[in-house]
Order: structure tokens, then C-alpha cells, then sequence
């Protein structure tokens, strides 16, 4: 095991010229770990929700602040972009999609895609545009 | 010891004999979250307000109340496959142990305590 233990490390990311490609493959984990921690808050909300009309309405003034907002806000953006670069990595898993123009093509439109379904939610969804 | 080469040991077990179920659940979860996801933030967009009464109402009927805890359940499951392979990559020896370990029980709790929730939103009043 000791050879195994020296063995290079693949893949040599400095070697590589920086592509968006790159940036638009590591957002996937970010967004990911983002969703994760966000899910703490949302199994919050549900237990609010279930402790009564009482507990909701003290908890109400935390949901409503402007640092939760924002970061709801970050959040719907995380998991607007995490699910459409999800689908993307669907598409790749039935080996279609890995040309050079298909990948930068679809990639951006996941990007754009995430910012307009953020958009979107924001103005139209339960939170009306409301941001503080 | 064994007699067999590394190679032979090694054929057809993928990463580490587990990878393949790794690889599907993350695969199986992100297929059933893909209607699952805009249903629940779309079922909260046609809502009137956030008020207590439209949030609990949207939620207690039989077909809500199921789908809200598949999109929980499934989701929280997708969240600890992908917060593993996070994890592995990132976090070495006794401190990835124990991550893994936290990561782990921290999404049984959070699914324990939505589905507590979720029982308590449809039974009450």
C-alpha cells in the first residue's frame, strides 16, 4: 500500500488553462453544501409551523429579517442553479452533451436559467419582490 | 493475507465495493427531485400570504402532506450523499471519521424532526 500512497494525485488543476467551465463545475458542489446547511432552516420553518399558531408568529420576526431574507434569497438562487446543472449532469450521465460547444453552450444556459428563476420567484413567489 | 492479485481483488467492485449504490441513490434522489423541487416552491408561490393559516392549510391535505415529505425525506437523503462525497474529498483521517459521522446523524435528526413536524402540521386543528 505504501506505493499507492505516493501516487500523484489526479487532477492536476494548475496545469490547466482557467476555463468558466470550471467555475460553473465547482458551483455545483458550493450550491450543494449551501442547500445542505439551508435545510436546517427549512426543517426549522416546518417545526414552527407545527408548534402552533403561537410559536410561529414568535418566530415570524426571525423569518422576516433582512439578513434571512437575503440569505433566502441566496438560497433560492442555490437551489434554482443546483437543479438545473443537475439536470445537466443527467444529460451527461447518458453520455450525450460532452462536446466542447454542447458543454459551454448548456452551461450557460444553467447559468442564466438560475438567475432568471430567481428572479422570477423573487418577484412573482410568496415573497412579492420583497427583499427587506 | 490473501493469494489473489490486486487486480483480481479489485474487478468489478468499483470504487470500494459500495461506489455503484453511491453513484444510483445520488442518481435515483435527483430524478425524484426534479418534480418534487418546483412543486413545493410553486405550491408556496400560488399561496394568498405566509400567513399561519395559509402555510398550515396548503400542507395538511393527504397528497400535499405525502408529497411534502417525499421532497423532505428525499431531499435530506441526496443532501448526506452529496455532504459524503463533499466530505471525503475534503476532510482527511480521524477528522473525516468524524464528520462523516456528525454529517450523518445530523441528517437522520433533521429528517426525524421534519417528519415530526409534518405529522404534527396534519393533525392540527
Amino acid at each position: 500500500m505504501s506505493s499507492a500512497a505516493n501516487r500523484p494525485i489526479s487532477p492536476h488543476l494548475s496545469v490547466y488553462r482557467w476555463q468558466y467551465t470550471m467555475a460553473l463545475s465547482i458551483l455545483h458542489r458550493f450550491t450543494g453544501v449551501v442547500l445542505s446547511a439551508g435545510s436546517v432552516a427549512l426543517i426549522a420553518c416546518l417545526l414552527a409551523l407545527a408548534m402552533g399558531p403561537a410559536e410561529f408568529y414568535g418566530w415570524e420576526s426571525i423569518f422576516r429579517s433582512p439578513l434571512v431574507r437575503l440569505a433566502a434569497l441566496g438560497w433560492t438562487w442555490c437551489l434554482c442553479y443546483h437543479f438545473a446543472n443537475g439536470i445537466r449532469h443527467l444529460v451527461w450521465d447518458t453520455g450525450r452533451g460532452f462536446g466542447l460547444k454542447e458543454a459551454r453552450l448548456s452551461g450557460w444556459f444553467v447559468f442564466l436559467f438560475s438567475l432568471a428563476a430567481t428572479g422570477a420567484y423573487w418577484w412573482w413567489g410568496p415573497f412579492e419582490g420583497r427583499l427587506l | 493475507m490473501s493469494l489473489r492479485s490486486p487486480l483480481g481483488r479489485a474487478a468489478g467492485l468499483g470504487s470500494a465495493g459500495h461506489g455503484v449504490a453511491h453513484w444510483w441513490a445520488q442518481r435515483v434522489t435527483a430524478v425524484a427531485l426534479i418534480p418534487l423541487t418546483p412543486w413545493f416552491l410553486l405550491h408556496l408561490a400560488w399561496l394568498p400570504s405566509l400567513s399561519y393559516e395559509d402555510l398550515l392549510y396548503c400542507f395538511q391535505g393527504l397528497g400535499d402532506a405525502t408529497l411534502l415529505t417525499a421532497f423532505v425525506l428525499t431531499l435530506l437523503y441526496h443532501s448526506e450523499l452529496g455532504a459524503r462525497a463533499v466530505l471525503e474529498d475534503y476532510v482527511e483521517g480521524g477528522l473525516r471519521v468524524a464528520c462523516l459521522i456528525l454529517s450523518k446523524l445530523a441528517h437522520i435528526g433533521l429528517g426525524l424532526a421534519g417528519l415530526l413536524a409534518i405529522v404534527r402540521i396534519v393533525t392540527q386543528v
